[in-house]
């Protein structure tokens, strides 16, 4: 699963409506399932999407809402969806409009997913659910992945339900890849140095630095490393980082005003006394995560799966 | 008298018939024009909405990224709309031309 993350306005559902081919690129390509054309007939029979609200035709039953899409995709599975609907107490009669937020997420990831994808486009499906209903569609997402070996792209803002979920990782802000990376990785490159404010500074100019959130005695740096366990100077301690905080990290660093991500992320603000003050790392401090510097949404991107969704810049 | 007028395709019927349709027969002219406006009409009200309420209610994700595509479910949609309208309008106009003809 690779998760898609990103504060408002980045970029992530045009992402994915180009993967599907419903926008169309002013520059370059997209290319899905090893090389296919974006929302070509061949590409399309192999992915299924879940676009954000789910959208569904209100006035139509829960049945007739399956019999449909039976109808507009060759190998739907309908005895698949019918279980699965019954399993999820889903009246088939009932209106599709009628039904709760919850249950219209699962009847479109349903529909979704008796198509029998290669691929799964998932556009904020966590965003109307409470946490139960959360965990549950994300259960669900997980058992397809395990029984059909389905690769889901998913974006989301619920980025610490990703964490245990997501292998790989891409972070979009305002229309830019940020960080895109197995999780794995990104973990192992990336630590908290905890230490001093005093010689915060100094220890900060030999190190590339994500973020440095500065408190009167302590600071604490989110910091790149080589992967291998560098020497911490006394008085410094090392941790691992979580994927929130490196998610928060650089979407912070990506922003005009870290307070401003902040609240697009639908995080609150810091109080004011830990306002995280920022250093900026020199150029190339992304280096081998970036594939390059890519001015909104163009450069190359491979995910994984073998490359499922890829960009391709036409320069 | 028209009815009786022989032979029909004389002048003289033709102008009969002529006047008779411009001043006496209303009812005829009437259903001319509606039958006319009818398929106008049924378009205008039909055809719309096929795009423009997949586009209002973001229904359009759905539908356009099934497998059958977008192209071929636009296609057979219109073609669908059009062949009931095409029926609708057969129906009247034939319905039409039996009453302005029955004797």
């Amino acid at each position: 699963m690779a998760a898609l993350v990103g504060p408002n306005g980045a970029g992530k559902s045009t992402l994915m409506n180009m993967a599907v081919g419903i926008t169309v690129p002013t520059e370059g390509t997209v290319t899905v399932l090893g090389g296919q054309p974006a929302g070509s007939p061949a590409a399309l029979g192999g992915i299924a999407f879940v676009a954000q609200d789910a959208p569904l035709y209100k006035n139509l039953s829960a049945g007739d809402m399956l019999h449909l899409t039976a109808n507009l995709n060759r190998g739907f599975d309908t005895p698949f969806a019918r279980a699965r609907l019954a399993d999820l107490d889903i009246p088939l009669k009932k209106k599709a409009g009628k039904l709760s937020g919850g249950q219209q997420s699962q009847l479109a990831l349903t529909l979704a997913l008796a198509r029998r994808p290669r691929l799964l486009i998932l556009d904020e499906p966590l965003a109307a659910l409470d946490p139960i209903a959360r965990q549950d569609f994300l259960a669900a997402v997980m058992t397809a992945m395990a029984d059909d070996g389905v690769s889901v792209l998913l974006s989301s803002h619920a980025v610490a339900e990703l964490e245990r979920v997501a292998d790989y990782l891409i972070v979009l802000s305002r229309g830019q890849l940020q960080l895109a990376g197995e999780v794995e990785d990104i973990l192992a490159c990336h630590r908290v140095l905890t230490g001093p404010t005093a010689e915060a500074d100094e220890y900060a100019s030999r190190l590339t630095v994500v973020q440095a959130r500065r408190a009167a005695a302590q600071t604490h740096l989110l910091v790149r490393t080589s992967g291998t366990a560098d020497p911490v100077p006394p008085g410094w301690e090392s941790h691992p980082v979580t994927v929130e905080e490196l998610v928060m990290a650089h979407l912070r660093a990506a922003a005009p005003s870290p307070v401003r991500t902040a609240e697009r992320a639908g995080v609150a603000p810091r109080p004011a006394g830990q306002h995280p003050g920022r250093v900026r790392h020199g150029g190339g401090g992304h280096g081998d995560l970036r594939a390059e510097d890519p001015p909104r949404l163009r450069g190359a991107e491979s995910l994984p799966s073998g490359g499922l969704v890829r960009l391709h810049e036409t320069e | 008298m028209l009815r009786a007028c022989r032979p029909a395709a004389s002048s003289a019927c033709t102008r009969l018939s002529n006047y008779f349709n411009s001043t006496d027969w209303h009812l005829g002219n009437g259903i001319h024009v509606a039958v006319l406006s009818v398929p106008a009409l049924l378009a205008m009200f039909a055809g719309p909405p096929v795009l423009a309420r997949e586009l209002e209610t973001g229904t359009y994700r759905y539908a356009w990224t099934q497998g059958i595509g977008r192209v071929r479910w636009t296609v057979t949609k219109l073609a669908l709309l059009g062949s009931a309208i095409a029926v609708a309008v057969l129906v009247i106009t034939q319905l039409s031309a039996w009453f302005l003809t029955r004797s």
